[in-house]
């Protein structure tokens, strides 16, 4: 049994698998969640092995997926600063299971490790250099994800797409462009709060408002709210607003322009990442699940028409495995795949296991 | 109006001032009788600011300490006066309008209000604006001025485009959206580029690149209007800069000024006067200095600056290339844009994805005065350097004005 631990504050995500599959539960992470979490573990059965997902491993953390040492905590103590609440959960985490459960395997699964080795010139902030040696850079996200799926879309077409771009479709959206398995450029800077905008988040936007807040009497932890709870969907849509809510076309003005808005966000950021690719061989896109997203694929497939992108009509009418949803002809081959995270994760924590054999 | 007027128009860029005096007869003619221009004014590099004259098929060069644009326009003023050239009415360049100027409006008392109230709007450029302003009415009082916005010509972006998704309360009180910048040079290729193509102006698809000294940006423009900008409410986003970091994690901006404590308008000063090529290479904002600079040793940062700088202009290029639905032509204009060979076939390598193919050595001899064309026979997209014509604009502006004062007068 897997107990794997992804913090999302003001919550903290828990999931158990077993061979079955995923139970996937959350909690409010405030004090007591970790004796409320070994209530619920109770009576489960013994566990092998915890996973942590570590949302910014900074300059320190550089494997996606490894043992926790001593080392590992005293570098993920130095992280925490970078996204404070997110990395504390992780940490807190850390520390009380692999005291509750010294005979597990404690692993760190770290979201930023996959972009450790972007170059400079992407990496980088145009600010003083003495800031980015700080370490103030873009650290991209969502590394995990990008991985799993260029791992499956190698299996998918025999290793013939080398360079892809992978869209992620979620209430956090983001995209990775891929080379021979490494990326070469982000939607995600130095938090996720850079690119596209998300269900709450505001993207990109002009900074020149945070000064301009902030004289008019704003502190900075309301406008960090502002941008990061307050923005996004929600806010063009002048309600609460979720992925799902935008996937279709409404007739609810605020819908429609949060629609629109998105759309266009995510075709701009492919054109980008295409440029930072010359060109690539596959459109990968992934958010569960699958079935929903096609009227969005479609609309996007019409938008970037002019790269020769030509969708079936007859695509994903039924959901499911991964595929190829573009027409034989398409010179620039659309895959849709499910994306489910808790699999993913648990497809992480076996990685490790595959690469102890293979060394042996 | 009378038969023949002199239009003096100043185009105030970030680290240059430009001025031209046009004769409008029935219409503006497009070459002007004079034209100065003062070059890296308050700029740290390793050379010399210094001031460029011509007029009547002379020229002059004079080398001049320029700390800022106030004595670079007294200067000029000063020259003009003493050689007698006729000045009839003054244009003025103003980057940004806010919601204040949707059009170009004639400078009286309350227009310097409300052009005071849009100072914060572009804190680099309209200060600037508005003390050549100033120093005209010093200077030469009692001659008609007028301003015109750079805002103006993106009027036509999409809500989908120009929408920050902040709330709406934000958005409202702050008048908080993107605007787009650089609007007169994009008014004059969206015109000059189509034409010179032989495409027809109302159904071509453009990305334009203007790469100035200080200021540089991207616009995508479809059947002559402008759709997009890389530049946002104020022209710190988008493209990096000489000294703007151009686009950047808003995080990162809190995350400054609650870990380092650092007061709002410090850290927005460091944003736009010492980062960008500034801030990556250390050494000079000038985009030159820092090709010349290149090592291509270990911890070459001017190495660095100029990868940063083509890779965002790339990544622009492609998000505009996937806006439009395509391109049928590339334009590059201004300063670097038309000078800087380099640049030009950097931004334009490895972009075979899009169907743009560059012929390097028309590329390298391209003339630095007139449009070339640039890009290879079999290049699918037309790849141009041409050069802008800001002040052109500006004098028609005036023209048009002037007329419409005159109409309205006589119709009273």
């Amino acid at each position: 049994m897997i107990l794997l631990f992804d913090p999302a504050p003001p919550r903290m995500q828990w999931g158990l698998l077993r061979d079955g599959g995923a139970d996937a539960h959350a909690v409010e992470a405030k004090a007591g969640w970790q004796e409320k979490i070994a209530a619920d573990l109770d009576g489960c059965g013994q566990v092998q092995s915890v996973g942590y997902v570590l949302h910014n491993g900074g300059d320190l953390i550089k494997d996606a997926v490894a043992p926790i040492t001593a080392e590992t905590l005293a570098c993920l103590k130095d992280c925490v600063n970078l996204l404070p609440e997110h990395n504390s959960l992780t940490l807190a985490a850390c520390r009380h299971w692999m005291e509750c459960q010294p005979r597990a395997r404690h692993v760190l699964l770290c979201d930023t490790a996959f972009f450790a080795r972007l170059p400079p010139h992407v990496r980088d902030y145009a600010v003083p250099h003495a800031l980015t040696r700080k370490g103030l850079h873009r650290y991209g996200g969502f590394g995990l994800g990008h991985a799993w799926v260029w791992n499956r879309i190698q299996d998918l077409t025999g290793g013939a797409a080398r360079k892809i771009v992978s869209i992620h479709l979620g209430n956090h959206s983001n995209l990775a462009a891929i080379e021979d398995g490494h990326p070469v450029e982000t939607t995600v800077g130095f938090t996720h709060l850079e690119g596209v905008m998300s269900a709450e988040g505001c993207g990109d936007i002009d900074p020149t408002i945070i000064f301009q807040l902030k004289a008019a009497g704003f502190t900075y932890s309301v406008i960090n709210r502002l941008l990061s709870t307050q923005s996004g969907f929600s806010a063009l849509a002048g309600k609460p607003c979720r992925l799902g809510d935008i996937l279709v076309q409404s007739s609810h003005p605020g819908l429609s322009l949060a629609r629109r808005v998105f759309l266009y966000q995510i075709v701009k950021s492919i054109g980008a990442l295409l440029a930072a690719l010359d060109g690539a061989d596959a459109l990968v896109l992934h958010g569960a699940p699958s079935l929903d997203i096609m009227p969005f694929v479609r609309e996007l497939g019409l938008a970037l028409a002019f790269l020769g992108i030509r969708i079936r009509p007859e695509a994903l009418r039924s959901g499911g495995a991964p595929q190829r949803v573009s027409t034989a002809d398409s010179s620039l081959p659309v895959f849709v795949m499910a994306y489910d995270r808790w699999a993913m994760l648990a497809g992480s924590m076996r990685s490790l296991d595959n690469k102890k054999e293979q060394t042996k | 109006m009378k038969k023949e007027q002199y239009i003096l128009v100043f185009n105030c860029g970030s680290s240059s001032l430009g001025c031209k005096i046009f004769r409008c007869a029935e219409t503006v003619q497009a070459e002007p009788v004079f034209s100065a221009k003062a070059h890296r004014v308050g700029v740290e590099g390793k050379e010399a600011s210094f001031l460029q004259y011509q007029a009547d098929g002379t020229s002059a060069k004079v080398v001049v300490p320029l700390p800022d644009h106030r004595t670079a326009a007294r200067r000029i003023l000063e020259y003009i006066r003493a050689r007698n050239v006729p000045v009839d009415m003054i244009g003025h360049r103003f980057v940004h309008g806010g919601d204040f100027f949707k059009e170009s409006a004639i400078i009286d008392r309350g227009v310097v209000e409300l052009l005071r109230q849009c100072v914060p709007l572009a804190p680099i450029h309209n200060p600037v604006s508005l003390s050549v302003i100033h120093e005209c009415r010093k200077t030469m009082p009692g001659l008609p001025a007028y301003a015109v916005f750079d805002t103006a010509f993106h009027a036509t972006i999409p809500d989908y485009a120009y929408t920050y998704p902040v709330p709406q309360s934000i958005r409202e009180r702050f008048h908080y959206r993107k605007y787009g910048f650089h609007g007169l040079s994009y008014k004059y290729i969206a015109r000059a580029a189509p034409a010179l193509l032989g495409l027809p102006a109302d159904k071509a698809r453009m990305v334009v690149c203007h790469l100035g000294t200080g200021g540089s940006s991207v616009s995508a423009i479809r059947n002559g209007a402008s759709q997009d900008n890389s530049m946002g409410y104020s022209p710190l986003m988008g493209l990096l800069m000489s000294t703007r970091c151009g686009d950047i994690d808003p995080m990162l901006a809190i995350y400054l000024a609650v870990t380092y404590d650092m007061r709002p308008d410090d850290l927005l000063n460091m944003l736009t006067e010492k980062s960008g090529l500034l801030g990556v290479a250390g050494f000079s904002s000038d985009l030159r200095d820092i090709i010349r600079g290149v090592t291509g040793q270990e911890d070459d940062r001017a190495g660095l600056a100029l990868r940063m700088y083509v890779h965002r202009l790339k990544k622009y290029i492609g998000s505009f290339v996937a806006a439009l639905g395509g391109m049928d032509a590339l334009v590059f204009t201004d300063d670097i844009g038309v000078t800087n060979w380099l640049v030009r076939e950097k931004a334009c390598e490895a972009m075979q994805w899009c169907g743009l193919k560059l012929d390097r050595e028309a590329n390298r001899k391209a003339s630095l005065t007139d449009a070339t064309l640039v890009s290879a026979a079999d290049s699918r997209i037309k790849v141009l350097s041409m050069p802008t014509k800001e002040e052109l604009i500006i004098a028609e502006e005036g023209a048009r004005l002037m007329a419409r004062r005159e109409a309205h007068d006589s119709a009273v």
